[in-house]
């Protein structure tokens, strides 16, 4: 069976048939739109993120080994000689302080 | 005797060449661009259209062909050959955009590039278009930017040799696979095809 064949006449008027485009409306103008949206873009000073310094860290430290200092210092009760009671401020006495079973009594007027 | 008013010159400017509107471009003229634009849009997308099988991302390819101009219209040497600069471009940005991201197929292009009318005597023509479009499709890729520009732009075979950076031998070779290859995939409905084509002409 001989296979049917096609001439270069034939394809040149099939190829003519071949959609050609047509260039979507307002596409230049959204081509310079972009153009120009792209041109102030480069106009626009752009911030640069802020490089971070090791100052504050190094000046931080100090700070931080004077709290622990401090918290360690009173911990241990090295500061309890330098505060002094004064007529106007009672000193604290925990051992007086009412738990949680006083309240009660002191509701029921029992207790002063 | 009066005095003869003097002739007034034609006043017809002559379109200003591509190697000038490129210079102005250069010093970012939006308008000279503008103008540059509107004589090679129409190419440039054809191509693109064409390569992307329709691809409704063609008109993105093609504006962003053109930015890549206008980022800097000096490393075009030759003015002259702006068009073949603008096609070659065009093709390697859908090569990019192939390769990050496939497109579809043309069954599915075809039908979103062909807003013909659904009349009776229409329907037979635009299905033999769709299926010339598609057996074009599957032509490789520089098959089908042969085709396209000869065929569809009607670029001289030197032209597209230049803009596609081969010899012409290597064109003409390429057109010739590529016609080839349109004959074995079509002949089977050509006569449906020409039918087809011989009614939408009546």
């Amino acid at each position: 069976m001989t296979r049917d064949v096609m001439s270069d006449t034939e394809l040149d008027r099939l190829l003519a048939l071949a959609t050609v485009p047509a260039v979507p409306e307002g596409a230049e103008a959204r081509l310079m739109a972009r153009l120009a949206r792209a041109e102030a873009g480069e106009t626009v000073v752009t911030f640069k993120p802020r490089q971070r310094r090791l100052v504050p860290w190094l000046s931080a430290l100090p700070l931080a080994a004077s709290l622990a200092c401090g918290i360690y210092l009173g911990a241990a009760g090295f500061a309890d000689p330098y505060m002094t009671t004064t007529d106007t401020v009672a000193a604290m006495d925990d051992s007086a302080a009412p738990g949680l079973d006083d309240v009660l009594a002191i509701s029921e007027g029992s207790a002063s | 005797m009066g005095i003869a008013a003097p002739a007034t010159p034609a006043t017809a400017v002559p379109e200003p060449s591509d190697a000038e509107l490129l210079a102005r471009a250069a010093e970012r003229d939006q308008q000279a661009f503008a103008m540059l634009v509107s004589r090679h849009y129409r190419v440039v997308y054809g191509l693109v259209w064409r390569l992307m099988n329709g691809h409704a991302d063609a008109e993105d390819v093609t504006q962003a062909t053109f930015l890549k101009l206008w980022s800097d219209p000096a490393q075009l040497r030759d003015a002259g050959a702006l068009r073949g600069w603008l096609c070659r471009v065009g093709s390697n940005l859908v090569t990019d955009r192939a390769r990050r991201k496939p497109m579809n197929p043309l069954d599915e292009a075809a039908e979103v590039a062909d807003a013909s009318p659904t009349a009776e005597g229409l329907m037979a023509g635009a299905e033999a278009r769709a299926a010339v479009d598609r057996a074009i499709a599957a032509r490789p890729e520089r098959q089908k930017m042969a085709l396209s520009l000869v065929h569809m732009n009607g670029m001289s075979n030197i032209d597209a040799a230049a803009t596609m950076a081969v010899s012409v031998e290597a064109l003409e070779s390429l057109l010739a696979r590529a016609r080839r290859g349109l004959k074995e995939a079509l002949v089977d409905r050509k006569e449906e095809l020409l039918a087809a084509l011989a009614d939408g002409r009546e």
